[in-house]
């Protein structure tokens, strides 16, 4: 049933784009139909495809009963580590790249430590994992910003 | 002759071949991390190329283009994340091997692989250039169109289980090579949701990321306690295949890979990563172990890297030969032979002929410098699949990060990386196939360009398909291809279509 709802989730996607493409517009003299002629061609194939996907699954006692492998994203340890990317990807711009990655590294790191041995290990331990891992994040940040010179997000503590 | 002994001795010295290995390692290590790409690699390195003179400079660009398309090899098979579009096919069957603990040997196979096939093109590149060229040049865009339609309908059809599921896959790639400015009249803003970062479209190496990294990631957080996969390696300081991987056996796949790839590269604009897939699909419809593709197999990982390599020849014929780059990189380099004052196409075969020569020998060599560099490095690469995930996890999503956000300089493509990489999640989980997604989308924008440049010059699609050319044939075999897989692959879907009982 869920892979139903996925599919749908196209077939409306598709359905929007088709009533948008209308509103685009054609040069007089375009004589390949426009802006809008591949993208329906498409959204339509799509839409035929999903729909033969969906008779078949509807036809299918066993397959209408198989789970869709989605939800889980949002539980336990992926849900965490999902978590902490949004986080991490909302957190860039206030902090800026590199404080906003060393705080992602450090908190994932000892997290995912745990889940993995039930123990955050010895304070020593954690003390040299932490130096480990912010040397690690500047290094990154010291290679694509000053010898690639590539502009990273930089937060309200302007670094 | 003398002018190839002429460039011989040019290439044969000193710095040019320490530049070539300089160039292939950078090109290496710029491949095998996602995010970062020889165009990359090769634009960063083109305003030091313009003090070194014609020769190194051109030792340095072609190294890091060759390091860079097999560096592509080393993530894709270890971490099933490829570090370039070109090594997508790689993890078909890398990444199944190495999880089978032989990762270091399927190192070894795709470096040797890249290594055939790039001198392979090397060869192609020294005697059929101008020949080649000028069967290249009487494609039209209909012959694109029909060649790029086959391309699509050919790895949809054949890789993963399902058909359906494949074409499916291949129209939602697509669907997201329409986002941004129309192409051939720029005209129109399609699906942007009013957002001007959308306007470019979705970027390949934003869609990498997000369809291939993230998910692989997502997954990997949910098995933290699964044991790590041990890559075998014996205690040696030089890998090549082990003996049951190489022989020739392979000679005639390797072949076939070959000119697939130096073929694909003469065509502008398709590219390395068509060049892989389609010779993967076709060393899956011609091997006689099929069920063997995707379970971790040498074929498939000679196939795609064989075939993505040999792209590179093939791709600086027409650059050379017509002044048509076959790709970005191409394009860069030839920006750099023309800083250097020197005009490529037809005129540079006559006017400078041992220069031709010189970019075929660094070719050559840069294929060797890369088999060397990666064949030392693989007891390196290898251990990265021994990090611990919690270590591992967490440092490849600072790399996608950062690798993201430097391809336009904006957060908003990691935005965008997380998002794909929820879409990524539920198709790969449910058995929809990541490769016809990814090359739709590679192939989207040009297919639609060359449609509606069909339609403008004959007039309508009927018109097109009443000519007797490649691409009428091609058109058709693409028809051919996608009811022969319905058919055969896959008998139960039609009888449910149709009512009747079985099983898709």
């Amino acid at each position: 049933m869920g892979e139903i709802v996925f599919l749908g989730f196209f077939i409306l996607l598709c359905a929007l784009g088709f009533g948008e493409s209308f509103t685009w517009r054609v040069m007089e003299n375009d004589t390949s139909g426009g802006a809008a002629f591949w993208p329906r061609l498409v959204m339509a194939a799509l839409v035929i495809c999903c729909i033969m996907r969906i008779i078949i699954i509807l036809r299918d006692q066993e397959q209408l009963r198989k789970k869709f492998v989605f939800l889980d994203l949002f539980y336990s340890h992926r849900g965490v580590f999902l978590l902490a990317l949004v986080l991490y990807a909302a957190a860039i711009k206030p902090l800026g790249f590199l404080i906003a990655t060393v705080i992602f590294l450090n908190v994932i790191v000892n997290v995912m430590y745990y889940f993995t041995r039930e123990t955050l290990g010895k304070p020593a331990f954690i003390a040299l994992r932490t130096v480990c891992l912010c040397a690690a994040c500047y290094g990154v940040y010291y290679f694509f910003s000053s010898i690639l010179r590539i502009m990273v997000p930089v937060g309200v503590f302007g670094i | 002759m003398s002018n190839f002994l002429d460039a011989m001795g040019s290439v044969l010295s000193v710095d040019v071949l320490v530049l070539i290995f300089i160039g292939t390692f950078v090109g290496i290590i710029f491949g095998a991390i996602p995010g970062l790409n020889t165009p990359i690699a090769v634009a960063l390195l083109l305003p030091f190329s313009y003090k070194l003179g014609t020769i190194p400079a051109m030792a340095l660009l072609l190294g890091v283009y060759m390091g860079g398309i097999s560096g592509g090899l080393v993530s894709a098979i270890l971490l099933r994340i490829p570090g370039t579009a070109a090594a997508i096919a790689t993890t078909f069957d890398g990444y199944p091997m190495c999880k089978k603990g032989l990762g270091a040997e399927a190192l070894a196979i795709g470096t040797f692989g890249s290594f055939i096939g790039g001198v392979f093109s090397a060869v192609v590149l020294a005697f059929l250039a101008s020949p080649l060229t000028k069967i290249a040049i009487q494609f039209g865009p209909w012959d694109y169109f029909g060649l790029m339609v086959f391309a699509l309908s050919l790895v949809s059809a054949l890789v993963g289980k399902n058909v359906l599921k494949g074409y499916i896959s291949m129209f939602i790639g697509l669907f997201i090579s329409c986002i941004g400015l129309s192409s051939l009249d720029g005209l129109t803003k399609r699906f942007t949701l009013g957002m001007y970062q959308l306007e470019g479209g979705v970027s390949m190496v934003i869609l990498i990321i997000g369809i291939y990294a993230v998910p692989e990631i997502l997954s990997a957080a949910g098995k933290l306690r699964e044991d790590v996969t041990t890559a075998h390696f014996e205690k040696k300081r030089f890998y090549i295949p082990g003996k049951e991987n190489r022989g020739r056996k392979y000679l005639p796949l390797m072949l076939q890979s070959s000119i697939i790839g130096t073929f694909i590269g003469i065509m502008p604009g398709l590219g390395s990563s068509t060049g892989a897939m389609l010779s993967y699909t076709a060393a899956q419809k011609t091997s006689k172990d099929k069920e063997k593709f995707g379970t971790g197999c040498a074929e498939g990982i000679y196939a795609s890297e064989v075939a993505n390599n040999a792209v590179t020849g093939g791709a600086l014929i027409p650059m050379l030969s017509l002044g048509i780059p076959g790709d970005s990189v191409t394009a860069i380099i030839m920006a750099a032979l023309i800083l250097q004052g020197i005009s490529v196409g037809p005129l540079l075969f006559t006017q400078h002929p041992s220069l031709v020569y010189v970019i075929v020998l660094v070719t050559f060599f840069a294929n060797l410098a890369m088999f060397i560099i990666q064949s030392l490095g693989i007891p390196l690469f290898a251990r990265i699949v021994q990090v611990p995930r919690h270590y591992l996890l967490p440092l490849i999503v600072m790399c996608c990060a950062i690798g993201c956000i430097s391809v336009n300089n904006r957060l908003f493509d990691f935005y965008v990386i997380i998002i794909l990489g929820i879409l990524g999640y539920a198709l790969e989980n449910n058995q929809y196939p990541l490769p016809p997604l990814l090359l739709g989308y590679i192939l989207g924008s040009d297919i639609e360009l060359y449609l509606r440049r069909s339609l403008m010059y004959y007039g309508s699609f009927g018109e097109c398909m009443k000519m007797l050319s490649p691409g009428t044939i091609l058109v058709v075999a693409a028809v051919v291809v996608t009811a022969a897989a319905l058919v055969l692959k896959n008998e139960a879907l039609l009888k449910q279509l149709l009512g009747k009982k079985g099983r898709a």
